[in-house]
């Protein structure tokens, strides 16, 4: 079984083209994707978002928004005119943008609703909504401010006592030094260095569970193959039962799943400087047994299809699917629920969820049993359908 | 004529093989449904996250913690499953169960309220109270949705309480009898503060920019598959000029009156009419089944053509120059991957740098992907993508000129 497997492995990889689609293409898509989606290398800032600012009132009350977002971490401002606004955010030169119009302050200060106006590039709809959030958030300490004093007035005129005035000044000040509740938000993550996995610490582990079944699949396409070719028959007559030839077809499909695997790790580590965790026993696991799910979803399809060439068609369409449905293209939380639910049907969403337990939240081997255990189950299931149905001749 | 046959026979085999089917038009229609769904919650004003798991540890004993609990435990946000609560609230006992829930994953984050929530709103020089809020680090969007809405319904609390606490100032300074009746004021405050939390000041007005129409991702998936399997199936067409020379075809095709130019003419026009076929029958699928808004038709055909005709010029160009037919399926892979991931196939490179974007520019799908954008999201007409139709005109002319001279010179041989 060892020398069959040895030989796989020494076949496979001696390949031009195994080279070129198992090595090259897994890093090259890694780092593209890596790139595009940011977040590539650890000295990168954390992501801010550009808000473009056009105020128009310049009183008191717009100079109070302003200071609102400008303490804000996640924003970064860029004053502009008013024609600017909405001509650049159209123009996708940035996710949105905020025009404060002449009035603003007047309106607030006559108890008149007061507009603003917010833009937003519908491509980047995301990014504008996370922006929206945070403008409505210093929006509603505005109108914190300015609820405080028509409050104490209607206060007054309830309980039948004379009007008391209360300056903007004075209220802002008093509403900006005497804060009563603090929101802190911590990211719960066990490593020094939290960062969100949209670039390289997503894309990464994400085109590692993707080009992987790739491999694996490629295998059950070669047993096909040599089943086609007659060489499966003749190697059956060596002192080999066909189960032990099969377990070592399997094991070489296995062991270069594994080899793939460990490449795209270092250079997720060493290149695009992804902190695969703090628990390389967790991440050896969490390989074997993806490793493992992976090969035997390649052996099962191999015994469900008649011809290498039937299998290599469908391969593609099987590992895309699995690859985006399991969340390895984007952040599987954005996906509506019935995707969520189904995820948890498929390999890919397991083995995901284990690796961004390693990468992003600093797990070890306790917390990654339960997804390991799941891509056993898998693999298991695979491996019984794959070994019941597959025929030798 | 004769290479109009030998063409219309290449693209009658081609579109009678079940396997060439799946992999020419389900997969990529598969793909680009799966693409589109995935992005559908972010369509239109849906809230891309809703039903958030959040873990609550309230350690404040009075009714102030409680009242901001239910605030919000009922907001509701649209959806594409209709109006859906935005949290999904479970209160626990201890603040390590909070945590242990976020971690493993459970939870998108755990609200901590602290023991002197209420009395930090209440009391006139009470010190601040401090909310935590402990978020899930694989998630992006849930933690600053959760963060932004507590921080709301905090500011909201903190504008009742400076509220009273201006009154009971006025109260002071007016000596007013009133304020010997705690019990008086707290109502008349508990009633402006009802009052206040309905009425809102600044009218928000959103308007969505740069695409004219609903943003549909699926209008930009479909597309962005269709191009990248047309890359393989006309590929694989132009390959099988160097398979029928393996196999001695091309030879005994020169034995007949036509003529080698004839021969290449066909195996070329195969690619360029199974190409269009290939597209043609997905954008009429994608419309039929998914609704895909592909824009002016005019214009999509020509784009269509041209798209097409660079595709089919670079597969020819490649079968002139490989070595064999092994090298050109190895050649026109990994051209097709290249392309893919630097256009834009996978994923849109708004945000990409700028030698990305330079180096992306250089493929025939980014120029593609970007005329179907334009022509979907914008509802651009013909003029509109005229740079892009030139761009990928002087793609495909260069391809074809490669092509046949290179094709021409080793057939000559």
């Amino acid at each position: 079984m060892l020398t069959i497997a040895f030989y796989y492995l020494k076949q496979t990889f001696r390949s031009r083209t195994v080279l070129a689609f198992a090595i090259f293409m897994p890093l090259l898509f890694t780092a593209v994707l890596g790139v595009a989606m940011k977040g590539l290398g650890p000295d990168e800032a954390p992501p801010r978002w550009v808000l473009l600012l056009a105020d128009e009132d310049r009183s008191l009350w717009s100079e109070a928004l302003i200071a609102q977002l400008e303490n804000e971490p996640h924003l970064q401002l860029q004053r502009v005119s008013a024609d600017e606004v909405s001509a650049r955010v159209a123009a996708g030169e940035a996710a949105a943008g905020l025009l404060i119009p002449p009035g603003f302050s007047a309106a607030l200060e006559a108890d008149q609703p007061a507009s603003l106006h917010f833009y937003y590039y519908i491509p980047q709809a995301l990014d504008a909504q996370v922006l929206s959030q945070t403008v409505q958030t210093a929006l509603t300490s505005l109108e914190g401010a300015l609820g405080a004093r028509a409050m104490a007035a209607q206060v007054l005129e309830t309980l039948g006592l004379p009007a008391a005035t209360w300056p903007s000044d004075q209220v802002i000040a008093d509403w900006e030094t005497e804060r009563r509740l603090e929101v802190r938000s911590e990211s719960l993550t066990r490593l020094a260095e939290t960062r969100i996995p949209i670039g390289a610490a997503h894309a990464s582990p994400g085109m590692l569970v993707m080009f992987v079944l790739f491999m694996t699949l490629g295998g059950g396409s070669s047993l096909l193959q040599e089943r086609e070719q007659g060489t499966l028959r003749r190697l059956l007559v060596m002192p080999l039962s066909k189960w032990a030839l099969l377990g070592g077809k399997l094991l070489g499909i296995y062991c270069s799943a594994l080899l793939q695997m460990v490449i795209m790790v270092l250079f997720g580590r060493y290149v695009l400087h992804v902190n695969w965790g703090q628990d390389p026993i967790a991440l050896v696991l969490l390989l074997l047994t993806y490793a493992f799910a992976s090969a035997a979803l390649g052996m099962m399809l191999a015994a469900l299809v008649r011809t290498a060439a039937q299998l290599s068609n469908l391969s593609t369409l099987v590992v895309l699917a699995l690859a985006a449905l399991g969340g390895a293209w984007w952040p599987i939380e954005i996906v509506p629920l019935w995707m969520k639910n189904l995820a948890q049907f498929l390999p890919t969403y397991w083995g995901m969820q284990g690796f961004e337990d390693l990468i992003v939240r600093g797990l070890g081997l306790p917390q990654i049993l339960p997804e390991a255990a799941a891509l056993m189950a898998f693999g298991l299931l695979f491996l019984g359908v794959g070994v019941w149905r597959f025929r030798f001749e | 004529m004769k290479a109009l046959i030998i063409a219309w026979k290449d693209v009658v085999r081609r579109f009678r093989d079940p396997r060439a089917l799946l992999f020419m038009l389900l997969t990529p229609l598969v793909i680009a449904f799966i693409m589109g769904a995935a992005f559908s919650g972010q369509e239109n004003d849906n809230s891309p996250v809703y039903a958030i798991p959040l873990v609550v540890f309230n350690a404040d004993e009075g009714d102030l913690s409680a009242e901001f609990l239910d605030i919000i435990a009922n907001i509701e946000v649209k959806t594409l499953e209709g109006k859906q609560p935005l949290f999904v609230l479970q209160s626990v006992e201890d603040e390590t169960l909070a945590r242990e829930q976020v971690e493993r994953g459970e939870a998108s984050a755990a609200l901590l309220l602290p023991a002197n929530f209420s009395h930090a709103l209440q009391a006139q020089d009470a010190p601040t109270a401090r909310l935590q809020l402990l978020t899930d680090p694989t998630e992006a969007v849930a933690p600053l949705v959760a963060e932004s809405v507590v921080r709301r319904v905090a500011l909201h609390f903190e504008s009742a309480a400076l509220g009273a606490r201006l009154v009971i100032g006025a109260l002071a300074e007016q000596e007013s009898a009133v304020l010997s009746s705690p019990t008086t004021i707290a109502l008349a405050v508990s009633e402006a503060a009802a009052h206040e939390a309905g009425h809102a000041r600044i009218q928000w007005q959103e308007d969505g920019l740069g695409a004219a129409r609903e943003l549909n991702l699926i209008n930009y998936f479909m597309p962005s598959m269709a191009i990248f399997f047309l890359m393989f199936s006309v590929f694989s067409a132009t390959r099988s000029i160097l398979v029928e020379e393996k196999q001695g075809v091309f030879a005994r095709l020169l034995t007949t009156p036509a003529s080698r130019a004839e021969i290449l003419a066909g195996k070329m026009g195969g690619a360029l009419f199974g190409g269009w076929l290939q597209m043609a029958v997905l954008v009429l699928a994608s419309t039929l089944l998914f609704n895909v808004c592909w824009g002016d038709p005019l214009a999509v055909a020509l784009l269509t053509l041209v798209t097409v005709m660079a595709a089919a010029g670079l597969g020819g160009a490649i079968a002139a120059f490989a070595r064999d037919d092994d090298q050109a399926n190895l050649a026109g892979s990994l051209i097709t991957l290249v392309f893919a991931v630097l256009g834009g196939n996978f994923i849109p490179l708004h945000n990409a740098p700028a030698w990305l974007d330079a180096l992306s520019r250089l493929t025939l799908n980014r120029w593609a992907l970007d005329a179907f954008s334009l022509l979907s999201f914008e509802g651009a007409s013909l003029p509109d993508i005229g740079q892009h139709l030139l761009v990928l005109g002087g793609m495909s002319l260069a391809a074809f000129l490669v092509a046949w001279w290179g094709l021409g010179r080793r057939f000559a041989r």
